[in-house]
């Protein structure tokens, strides 16, 4: 249980909010560690002031200089050393605001005291975020992520030390896998966009690689080491193919290739998404797009043409007769629609071809997480499906109109698609995501290298902030500040594996850390099942 | 006349206090116990004794008081603290051991108070109640540097008692066995011992080099002595600037005498403190240095226990 690590030092100022503690020569403290510290107040009251190790320092005592040390280690000098925590406080019980006093015993938090130190005996619900430096559970508040109080995760890193997706799904899988979703839990649903590699495409696939530590640490999560249990996954329909099979490389079987009708495309109205470049805000052009998309919406023969490039060159022929526009906005709207031609056309098919458009369509509410590939697309005909997929969950969650049940929305690269500056239509969709989605149920898990080049509206309506490894000149921005001057430069060095989670009931940021997936995060992880022999059956 | 600088700063008295040579000794003094060739003796090449240990002490007078006696003269008196402690050196650790802290209300002219004990801050301060026979006002004073020997004394005898090689601070008059092995360390000179001509041979040793062992014979601390220089004094300073005299007690024997002044002049000067870091250097030894430093910081702020006394007394004019 909770042990003395130490004492409340008196050389330097201890403050309600803040204390520094001499480290009792033969404990070990680290950073991270939670601490505890009881101050008697003269009227009897007792006040509890717990808190997280955020500095630690060892020198020499005794001694002005420097070189000293060669003394004190030749023998000649005897100097006293000394190990000294800073401590930031994390809550006060009761919420009494006084100093601890020099002197006073500091504990280690342990059990119940240090489910007191980080709130989660005040978490009614709460869900795994990771294990601490020490092996402990680490908790986040549901309230703050399913509406109630509060929603939404952004997630920085830089890339490659594969943190930001896989922390995301390992929230994911916690999710759905710990019971904190209780009975609501079959129609939550996750739509994941597999914006890098094809490593999402295994999530239903158990990993053959999987260590027995990992195996341990879900135990000590409370999670059954697995794979999800009920996943659909959508790859684009392969380009210049007649026959409609997805664009994947490693995995074929049980992935729908998706497009979208011509008809469709018209009758929703989503040419809009095809300008979804942040540079495109122009409102002559925003104009000449609306007119286009409402003439086509009730347009029976553009709705027949073939195929896309059929369509552009019949908008291309009218659209002198349906909008009026200068020439010039004329032309800036065609140039960038036959950018979009070749590189989205595929997409967006002809009628005719298309023998069962539902089965085409990307239907998120299938299974309970939806992994959309779009790794392989283009930038703009990744926000085109991002945009179109986004827009048509929120209208489905408008119209029926309830926060409940909850869809998560996980999406790396953010700032491709909600960038700090400029217009798009679907960074207002994000926006309206992040502003609205609490109400509506929509939580977004967005993910991205630096958070200074996203949106500031969007970030800013994240109870969770999480950062793994850092650019220490990013970690050194605005959009940074809920991290301690410590954890800063840590974000610099931390490991594949390890975050840092902010969430608003605890005022200092935790490192946690995560486990590596049990579900294959790569083909040659699938592990190899009986049922998997294609030539089974036919031995006898 | 060519002037030499002393390096010791003027806050302290010089390291050289002689006032002239050949002056009429008290002591018999003998030069040819050792050798009868007056040269410096070059250090030999040898380890370090595996324990060295460094005495020293340290005194602060908290607050001088007046009493009246019955038959109305003023009776002086302070509240004074001490403390000792020991450095002892094992291979390459230097540790402080056994510091002691003592604190006296000394009363001059024979009269004794009762011992003071009171609180401040969380700690029962206790003031052990001592008579000095002497009236003068300058009686408490010396009284309190008297038991801080002592204390430095016992403190000696003790660790000497484990074996190892001991350097105490200043002369050897209170230490009351005669034939210990520790061994003082004077900085400061005020008496020569030996001839003006011989006394030449100091400003001509080496680092490490020492005078030959000589007998300082008084009847009473009959001693071992010699000097040796801790270090080379800067090109400006004065030739004996960085000896210091190292004494034994004569119960020793001469042989064993000899032996303790080699082994001091191996291992001395790789002790001797530099100038940036104790301003009596090289005399002030390193470690004597760091434990003057560490025995302060022992006796507790002078300020706070200053404001104890002042509140004692004033609550004894209530009282």
């Amino acid at each position: 249980m909770s042990h003395e690590i130490g004492k409340v030092l008196g050389t330097q100022d201890a403050q309600p909010l803040d204390f520094w503690v001499a480290v009792d020569e033969k404990q070990i403290v680290q950073l991270d560690d939670v601490v505890l510290v009881t101050r008697e107040l003269p009227d009897g009251r007792q006040v509890s002031l717990y808190g997280i190790v955020d500095i630690l320092k060892a020198r020499h005592e005794g001694t002005r200089f420097d070189s000293d040390v060669f003394l004190a280690e030749q023998g000649v000098l005897p100097l006293g050393r000394s190990t000294t925590a800073h401590v930031t406080v994390t809550r006060v019980e009761p919420e009494i605001f006084v100093p601890p006093m020099p002197g006073q015993a500091v504990y280690h938090a342990a059990g119940v005291d240090r489910d007191q130190a980080l709130f989660f005996d005040a978490m009614e619900r709460k869900f795994p975020l990771g294990l601490s430096r020490d092996g402990e559970l680490v908790y986040g508040n549901l309230e703050f992520l399913d509406g109630s109080r509060g929603a939404h995760v952004n997630i920085s890193g830089i890339s490659g030390v594969a943190t930001k997706t896989s922390y995301a799904t390992f929230l994911l899988y916690g999710l759905f896998n710990s019971g904190v979703l209780e009975n609501e839990i079959t129609n939550t649903h996750a739509i994941i966009f597999n914006v890098k590699g094809e490593d999402l495409l295994f999530l239903d696939k158990p990993n053959s690689r999987r260590k027995r530590e990992a195996e341990q640490a879900y135990s000590k999560l409370g999670l059954k080491p697995g794979a999800f249990s009920s996943v659909a996954i959508f790859a684009p329909v392969k380009r210049s193919e007649e026959v409609l099979l997805p664009d994947t490389g490693s995995r074929q079987d049980g992935v729908t290739a998706y497009c979208w009708t011509i008809e469709e495309f018209c009758r929703e109205r989503y040419l809009r998404f095809l300008f979804a470049e942040a540079d495109d805000e122009s409102s002559q052009l925003a104009a000449v797009i609306t007119g286009v998309e409402a003439k086509l919406a009730r347009d029976d023969v553009a709705a027949k043409c073939q195929n896309f490039d059929e369509l552009v060159d019949y908008i291309s022929q009218n659209i002198t007769g349906w909008v009026a526009a200068a020439a010039g906005t004329v032309a800036a709207f065609e140039r960038r629609l036959r950018a979009a031609q070749f590189h989205v056309g595929h997409l967006i098919r002809g009628t005719v071809q298309v023998d069962k458009p539902e089965a085409r369509r990307i239907g998120w509410k299938q299974k309970q997480v939806t992994v959309i590939d779009i790794h392989n697309l283009h930038d703009r005909a990744k926000r085109f499906v991002v945009g179109v997929v986004l827009r048509r969950m929120f209208e489905d969650k408008e119209a029926a109109g309830t926060a409940r049940p909850l869809v998560f929305v996980v999406l790396d690269e953010l700032n491709k698609y909600a960038p700090r500056e400029g217009w798009s239509p679907i960074k207002e969709v994000l926006l309206d995501i992040s502003e609205r989605g609490r109400s509506l149920g929509v939580v977004l898990i967005g993910a991205q290298q630096t958070a200074s080049e996203v949106e500031r509206r969007v970030v800013a309506n994240c109870a969770f902030r999480i950062v793994g490894r850092l650019d220490l000149a990013e970690a050194h921005r605005d959009e940074y500040r809920f991290l301690t001057m410590a954890s800063r430069a840590r974000a610099g060095i931390l490991k594949p594996g390890s975050v840092i989670v902010h969430q608003p009931e605890i005022p200092t940021p935790l490192l946690v850390q995560f486990p590596f997936p049990t579900w294959a995060t790569r083909v040659s992880e699938v592990a190899k099942g009986p049922s998997s022999d294609p030539f089974k059956g036919f031995g006898n | 006349m060519r002037l030499r600088l002393d390096p010791w700063p003027g806050d302290y008295d010089g390291a050289l206090q002689i006032e002239e040579f050949d002056q009429t000794q008290t002591a018999e003094i003998d030069t040819e116990v050792e050798t009868s060739v007056w040269a410096g003796v070059p250090p030999q090449d040898r380890g370090r004794p595996c324990r060295i240990v460094f005495i020293d002490g340290v005194r602060r007078i908290d607050a001088r008081v007046l009493g009246e006696s019955s038959s109305g003269q003023p009776v002086y008196g302070m509240f004074g603290s001490l403390a000792a402690g020991a450095v002892e050196v094992e291979a390459n650790r230097a540790l402080v051991k056994q510091v002691a802290v003592r604190r006296y209300l000394i009363l001059g002219s024979n009269e004794s108070g009762d011992a003071e004990a009171f609180q401040i801050g969380n700690v029962v301060v206790t003031f052990e109640s001592y008579s000095a026979v002497d009236g003068a006002p300058t009686a408490p004073m010396l009284a309190l540097q008297n038991l801080m020997r002592s204390e430095e004394a016992n403190l000696a005898e003790q660790m000497e008692g484990s074996g190892a090689c001991v350097f105490a601070d200043g002369p050897l008059n209170y230490f009351s066995g005669l034939k210990q092995q520790t061994i003082g360390v004077i900085k400061r000179l005020y008496q020569p011992y030996i001839s003006g001509p011989q006394f030449g041979l100091l400003s001509q040793l080496q680092p490490g080099e020492r005078t030959p062992v000589f007998a300082i014979r008084d009847g009473k601390y009959d001693r071992y002595a010699w000097y040796i220089r801790l270090a080379r004094p800067r090109p400006m300073g004065y030739g004996v600037a960085g000896v210091v005299r190292l004494e034994v007690r004569s119960g020793t024997g001469v042989e064993n005498a000899v032996e303790l002044a080699n082994t001091s002049a191996a291992c001395l000067p790789e002790f001797a403190s530099d100038s940036t870091r104790d301003p009596r250097s090289p005399q002030n030894l390193a470690p004597i240095g760091a434990l003057e430093q560490e025995l302060r910081r022992r006796l507790g702020d002078a300020i706070t226990i200053r404001r104890g006394i002042e509140k004692r007394l004033f609550e004894g004019l209530e009282a």
